[in-house]
């Protein structure tokens, strides 16, 4: 058995950075193999659609969705070749349906997903490809931020909430810890909420790990978590990612939303 | 868990202690996990949680545990018995919870897990088990202790279930969000070296998988058993065990009048299997989970360990 990271690429200029972000994820899991998908451009239906697009410029982003498919193949033949990671069995994916459904179906039957941080100006594509492999495949996603992420894996974070939900989205991500220094549970608490407990479960799969407590005050709890892992030396944090559920409408959440705004540091969540 | 001296068994009788036996294959993990003086800041162990609810479906429901156990590799195994509080026993409203009453029944309650004990402690390796016994409702007991696991195991109900049973398997399957390994009544010996897997390309039966794919590739065959509908495209082999890097022969199997669930089971006895992985489905998920009609009959007629996600 080897272990299956998906890599979803839509950026030419962020791929180098995602390609050895998996190579890497691989590499704490144990080995493996990384799978490839290049995101789909927007549907040029969607885009008629919405807008009334003329001929000409349905063929203009027929042409841009080919062109960004080249430059990425590019890249990824290029990191192949560069071979800076040994023995790293990789496939490129031939996708060829509208990208959520390609997503969901390589997302769901591999073991991680590696996937950019959304940016604002991301095209509908982008993030849609981004919704469906957080909230449709059901797996661990660990988010590059633009920058690229470096080594991890050696000093994780771990944003802890005490709510039976969030040791779910920490079980599969232990896998992972084989290879951590320290680990830091940060908690957050409001002021006059009891203290939150280191939680059994972790001793139970043999992990150490220090508790921190983090206040909750008035301003961005994400912006207090993403210091706190800063001056710990985090390289990595992992996280649930929580969302609302209006009728099906899943809007993330507050902190959720705010770190996938502002992390600079790779972030592993699961929804 | 020290070993009791003496033992008795559930009727009463004071037995001679053990002869010291070998010790299991298993109980050398225990001393693993003991070792102090880590390197790093973790070292995983997978958790198994055994849920045990009648003394006479201890042994295989730890025997189960045990070869699951030495499958994973450095696994932990919590055995739970649950006591139901005195409060839960009663109708409300038409019972009246008297201080007698009560006692009788956390009594009763205490002397089900003490026999529950006693089968614990005869089991050969047990001392490299956790035990634990607490009171609680079963729902939410088994959410918790389940949830946190890596992966559930508990006996599948002999012909004449109780309530609880029914509540322990239905919190199990659709509130742990975990795989739960089901032992079927006389069941015995080992399982894991010809597994066969009931596809659909689905999310179920991948999320059953997934965590398997970790242990399939100790089995010595993985039969792949496809059921489809006449004039329907033939299936086709999944991608999911390629990609993972493991070998498996497929079986396509009609799907005809007769009842589905028997047809992949006689399949499954005719390839050898001591295992059978399967999602498990649901009809009208918006107000109560009802089992789908293959998973159900799977679990009526199972002879053999079923590995089921939902």
């Amino acid at each position: 058995m080897s272990d299956v990271v998906l890599v979803v690429l839509n950026r030419p200029e962020q791929a180098p950075f995602l390609l050895d972000a998996a190579a890497e994820l691989r590499q704490l899991a144990g080995g493996g193999r990384v799978q490839v998908l290049p995101l789909q451009a927007p549907s040029p239906l969607l885009a008629t659609a919405d807008s009334g697009l003329m001929d000409e410029a349905l063929q203009i982003i027929i042409t841009e969705g080919k062109d960004r498919r080249q430059a990425l193949r590019g890249v990824y033949d290029q990191w192949v070749a560069r071979g800076t990671i040994d023995g790293v069995q990789s496939h490129w994916i031939d996708a060829a349906g509208p990208c959520v459904t390609d997503v969901e179906q390589h997302g769901r039957r591999a073991d991680y997903i590696v996937i950019g941080r959304p940016c604002p100006d991301d095209d509908a594509s982008d993030r849609q490809g981004f919704r469906a492999a957080l909230f449709r495949t059901e797996r661990p996603l660990l988010v590059v931020p633009p920058g690229g992420s470096g080594g991890f894996g050696r000093r994780i974070a771990v944003l802890w909430r005490d709510d039976g939900r969030a040791i779910k989205a920490l079980l599969p991500a232990i896998r992972l810890f084989g290879h951590a220094e320290r680990i830091d549970l940060l908690a957050g608490v409001r002021p006059k909420s009891p203290e939150p407990k280191l939680p059994p479960a972790l001793a139970e799969h043999g992990i150490k790990a220090e508790l921190h407590v983090l206040e909750i005050g008035s301003g961005a709890f994400a912006r207090t978590l993403l210091d706190r892992a800063t001056k710990l030396g985090a390289d990595l944090l992992v996280m649930g990612a929580y969302a609302h559920n209006p009728l099906k409408d899943l809007i993330l959440g507050g902190v959720t939303r705010d770190i996938l705004a502002w992390a600079e540091l790779p972030v592993l969540m699961r929804h | 868990m020290g070993v009791v001296p003496q033992q008795r068994c559930v009727l009463g009788c004071v037995h001679a202690p053990r002869q010291a036996e070998p010790p299991p294959v298993w109980s050398r993990f225990r001393h693993r996990r003991i070792l102090s003086g880590f390197e790093t800041a973790a070292r995983m162990t997978d958790v198994i949680l055994a849920v045990v609810e009648h003394p006479e479906a201890v042994p295989r429901t730890l025997a189960a545990a045990a070869t699951l156990a030495a499958l994973v590799g450095d696994a932990r195994v919590n055995v739970i018995a649950i006591r139901s509080p005195p409060e839960a026993e009663i109708v409300p409203g038409e019972e009246v919870l008297t201080r007698p009453h009560a006692e009788r029944l956390i009594e009763r309650e205490r002397a089900r897990v003490a026999a529950l004990r006693v089968e614990f402690d005869r089991f050969p390796g047990a001392e490299a088990f956790e035990w634990i016994d607490v009171e609680g409702l079963i729902e939410p007991v088994i959410e918790d202790w389940g949830g946190r696991a890596d992966i559930i195991v508990m006996p599948l109900p002999a012909s004449e279930d109780t309530v609880a049973d029914r509540a322990a398997l239905h919190a199990a399957l659709f509130r742990s969000d975990r795989p739960v390994l089901l032992v079927p009544p006389r069941w015995h010996g080992s399982f894991g070296r010809r597994v066969a897997i009931a596809w659909r390309d689905d999310r179920r039966t991948i999320k059953a998988l997934i965590p398997a794919l970790r242990w399939l590739d100790k089995a010595e065959r993985i039969e792949v058993l496809a059921g489809f509908r006449a004039g329907a495209v033939a299936p086709s082999p999944p991608a999911i065990l390629a990609e993972h890097g493991i070998a498996a022969s497929f079986h396509a199997l009609p799907i005809g009048e007769g009842v589905f669930g028997a047809a992949l089971l006689k399949a499954a006895h005719e390839q050898g299997a001591d295992l059978l992985i399967a999602g498990a489905f649901v009809h009208n998920p918006l107000r109560t989970l009802v089992l789908g009609g293959v998973t159900r009959y799977l679990l009526a007629h199972a002879d053999l360990p079923v590995l089921v996600r939902h």
